[in-house]
């Protein structure tokens, strides 16, 4: 939760930057360029920072300023942010228009989906401002119109899964609706129509969305929590309950590891990745002493630090372990293959092997999948929603490391859940200020308020990636937002269509 | 932030004097307690004080003291912690009301420094003010909530500033019909607690009846009568860290299932902690029933002069009343 912060120290020509972020290797061309100077001349140093969230993965303007005025200065120079110049000042999830219209036979079969959507980017486009979920459900004829436009709101950037969770509420609210409207249960809609291969032609890898559905329904035991009639509770505080379900990119692509062996049976592991919260460091220790054969202990690593580290991808798009951690295998196995031809090190020699590895999916779509069940309660006298049961269920591939991944998991669906009934930047409409900057008035969760979640995982190996592993950090946070407010249209019968889902947008609708 | 000086006072006097000689020499003086609220406002540049004085030096004044004689009842020192407050086994057992709305107060951090006076006295966390727009409360002319975003405002007693008074302990108090010891260059006043706090339309720039020289030092609680019970329910946002959505203070004196005499005071809805004086003349003598309760809730919303954006407190707040009453009269 650390905000915005950044040393910046010249040594001549030469640049240090010790800051947060995403990645070493991003940051160092991105500020060289910016800078006009050669990248050689940038080192950028991350041993340890408070969390990534999404937007650090580019250099922040935060270096750019304290370089600027370290130059100027002629001394280093640290720039912080307060909490409230890092709400206005750094970049969060672009807010959505979605409109939908869904064409659907008797069956229940979806035959049409369109969708004209409006990304608000801020005064400057920083990023996309995509709107993903249309390629959740199988259908013939779709049309997606988004339209990024600026506005006079803060600058809007990547933030965990950054088209995904309010694209998804948005579809998934629809899909929910039609499925009621054709009096189907939500589930067996969802498993009828969800995508099988991706945009009707791709395969993917693997394919286990039908067995993350299935297993969770029963699990949560979702035909007792489910009211068919939405609302149907008697008495003022009712429960009810609602399922999403996502299939989240996990791509493949470039990254690099080093792996040096010394006389004294030391392995030290030299990567470019910093560690934004998930345990990184740790995964890529683990990995390495998988592939090495021996005990974690026997692993040192060094990481975050472009003059000592070889390129990194980039912490960003949940791809670490999949990128860097196969470079980690390939640089083991390279290393291994030295050792077989040369023998083991002696004296001060040492034996290193490199690998940076590009693997492709040869036509074949990667995806990590998973679908969330909710049961809220929401007092109908006082306005207030509650998540009661949270279930979560995951293919990501092999779980590499237990609890951090149940911990990627469950942090993501909490993230899920504020989005869904409680954070908000609220701005005045009149002078465009606004007036919940920080953690006080943006309501985020404290830990009274992260209900109990239950993780499953189905593991999978489909041949790519390190040892099978898929991505899993974002993903976590993408179906979250609308399992929540599905479920909050079971308990109350009312479609709510505004994030979040506050109180006063309750008793409103209940009115 | 601006930087400013420290002052450890030893007495009220010599706090008074303090604050009185820093504005005499054209400095601007606060009186500090636990200082959670006013090193805020001093970080947002809202106030920009050159000299605190510290209250927190000065000896005894965080005790609860029980009096007897004709004056039966409690004192607590103003500079009482909020987490001491709610602690205390007196408070708790007798004053149940002022225990539950000091523990419901921001976070435990926050309570083990917060003390009561500056939680009475703690300035209105309207949005608009704490983000140094040029408003009533900040100097201004103009209540931006007005015709703005309301969503937390008043629905009661609003105008020409809508804000709602933000303490949870002042509602309890209130309820409780204390009095509130001030000290100032003049010496001491006591002051009941329906006169402490004031309504915009009386002074907009301020909260309560403190001058800029007086010092909140006390605060004098009437013995419980027998049968009395008492509850404080406050609707937040989160679970934690909020001020009241909506509150309410209930204080019964029971008879048996007859309620003798009820007092109830709203938070969340008003510039001032919000008695509601002809639905405690309906309880009274009555046995709460479900439908008298409803009827009560019903009469608790007359007059309720809604924003733009704030209708929902209407239900809510009979809502709150409603239930919390119920329960309370139900208690055995």
């Amino acid at each position: 939760m650390e905000p915005r912060t950044c040393i910046a120290a010249w040594d001549a020509d030469k640049l240090t930057l010790y800051t947060p972020t995403q990645g070493i290797s991003n940051c160092r061309t991105d500020t060289a360029r910016d800078l006009g100077i050669p990248p050689e001349t940038v080192h950028v140093i991350c041993h340890y920072m408070g969390g990534g969230f999404g937007n650090k993965n580019q250099n922040q303007d935060a270096d750019l300023i304290t370089a600027m005025l370290a130059k100027e200065a002629g001394a280093p120079v640290k720039l912080e942010f307060t909490r409230k110049d890092d709400f206005i000042g750094v970049h969060g999830r672009w807010p959505t228009i979605q409109y939908y219209k869904v064409g659907v036979s008797r069956d229940g079969t979806i035959k049409a989906i369109q969708l004209r959507g409006y990304s608000g980017m801020g005064p400057y486009r920083k990023n996309t401002g995509a709107i993903a979920g249309i390629e959740l459900y199988q259908c013939p004829n779709i049309e997606s119109l988004v339209y990024p436009v600026y506005t006079n709101k803060t600058v809007s950037g990547n933030f965990r899964g950054p088209e995904y969770p309010q694209g998804f509420f948005g579809i998934e609210s629809m899909m929910d609706d039609v499925a009621y409207k054709l009096g189907m249960d939500p589930v067996d809609f969802v498993l009828k129509n969800m995508t099988r291969k991706y945009r009707d032609e791709m395969p993917y890898t693997n394919y286990s969305l039908d067995d993350c559905i299935r297993r969770g329904a029963e699990v949560f035991e979702w035909k007792k929590r489910w009211h068919p009639q939405p609302g149907s509770d008697r008495g003022p505080i009712k429960r009810g309950a609602g399922m999403a379900f996502m299939a989240f990119r996990s791509a493949l692509g470039r990254s690099s590891a080093v792996v040096r062996l010394n006389t004294k049976g030391q392995y030290t592991l030299f990567v470019g990745v910093t560690d934004v919260g998930p345990g990184a460091k740790t995964t890529m220790a683990m990995i390495a002493a998988e592939a090495l054969g021996v005990p974690l202990s026997k692993i040192e690593i060094v990481s975050g630090d472009t003059d000592r580290c070889p390129y990194s991808v980039g912490e960003s798009g949940s791809r670490t372990t999949i990128q860097t951690g196969y470079a980690v295998i390939q640089a083991a196995e390279a290393l291994k293959l030295q050792i077989a031809e040369k023998g083991l090190p002696k004296g001060d020699d040492v034996r290193v092997g490199s690998a940076t590895p590009n693997p492709t999916l040869e036509g074949k779509v990667r995806a990590a999948f998973g679908a969330h069940f909710v049961e809220v309660e929401v007092d109908t006298q006082l306005g207030r929603a509650r998540v009661l049961k949270y279930l979560a269920v995951h293919d990501c591939g092999r779980i590499m490391n237990p609890l951090t991944a149940t911990s990627q998991i469950k942090g993501g669906a909490t993230m899920g859940i504020g989005m869904a009934l409680h954070e908000d930047l609220l701005y005045d409409r009149r002078t465009g200020q606004p007036l919940t900057a920080g953690f006080y008035g943006a309501r985020l969760l404290t830990h009274r308020d992260a209900p109990e979640i239950e993780v499953i995982f189905i593991e999978s190996d489909d041949g790519y990636g390190p040892y099978g592993a898929k991505s899993m950090g974002e993903s976590s946070k993408v179906p979250a937002v609308a399992a929540v407010a599905n479920a909050v249209f079971n308990a109350i019968g009312r479609r709510m269509r505004d994030l979040p889902i506050t109180r006063d947008k309750i008793l409103g609708a209940l009115a | 932030m601006k930087t400013f000086a420290n002052a450890n006072a030893h007495d009220l006097q010599q706090a008074v004097t303090l604050v009185q000689q820093t504005r005499q020499d054209g400095r601007a003086a606060s009186f500090v307690g636990g200082g959670s609220d006013l090193l805020a406002l001093v970080k947002e540049r809202i106030v920009a004080p050159d000299v605190l004085v510290n209250l927190k030096t000065i000896k005894g004044l965080d005790q609860v003291t029980l009096t007897g004689g004709d004056a039966t009842g409690m004192t607590i020192g103003g500079l009482i912690t909020l987490d001491a407050l709610s602690r205390h086994p007196v408070v708790r057992r007798q004053y149940a009301v002022l225990a539950e709305a000091a523990e419901t107060v921001a976070t435990p951090q926050i309570r083990n420094v917060g003390t009561l006076a500056g939680n009475v006295c703690q300035r209105p966390w309207c949005w608009y003010f704490r983000n140094g727009f040029p408003c009533l409360k900040n100097g201004g002319n103009t209540c931006f909530s007005a015709a703005g975003e309301n969503q937390f405002h008043a629905i009661f007693g609003g105008g020409p500033s809508h804000i709602v008074h933000p303490s949870d302990t002042a509602v309890a108090l209130v309820a409780l019909d204390a009095r509130f010891r001030v000290v100032g260059p003049t010496g001491e006043r006591v002051v009941p607690a329906a006169e402490f706090f004031i309504l915009p339309q009386q002074d907009a720039r301020r909260e309560n009846v403190l001058g800029p020289e007086e010092a909140l030092a006390e605060i004098q609680v009437p013995s419980a009568r027998p049968g009395t019970r008492s509850t404080y329910h406050k609707v937040m946002d989160r679970e934690a860290w909020t001020h009241a959505v909506v509150s309410t203070a209930i204080v019964l004196e029971m008879d048996k299932q007859i309620c003798r005499n009820a007092r109830i005071v709203l938070g969340g809805v008003a510039p001032i902690p919000w008695r509601l004086p002809h639905v405690e003349r309906m309880l009274a003598g009555q046995r709460i029933t479900e439908t008298l309760a409803a009827k009560a809730a019903e009469a608790a919303l007359e007059g309720a002069k809604p924003l733009a954006r704030n209708a929902y407190k209407v239900p809510l707040t009979r809502g709150v009343i409603h239930r919390t009453l119920l329960a309370l009269a139900a208690r055995t």
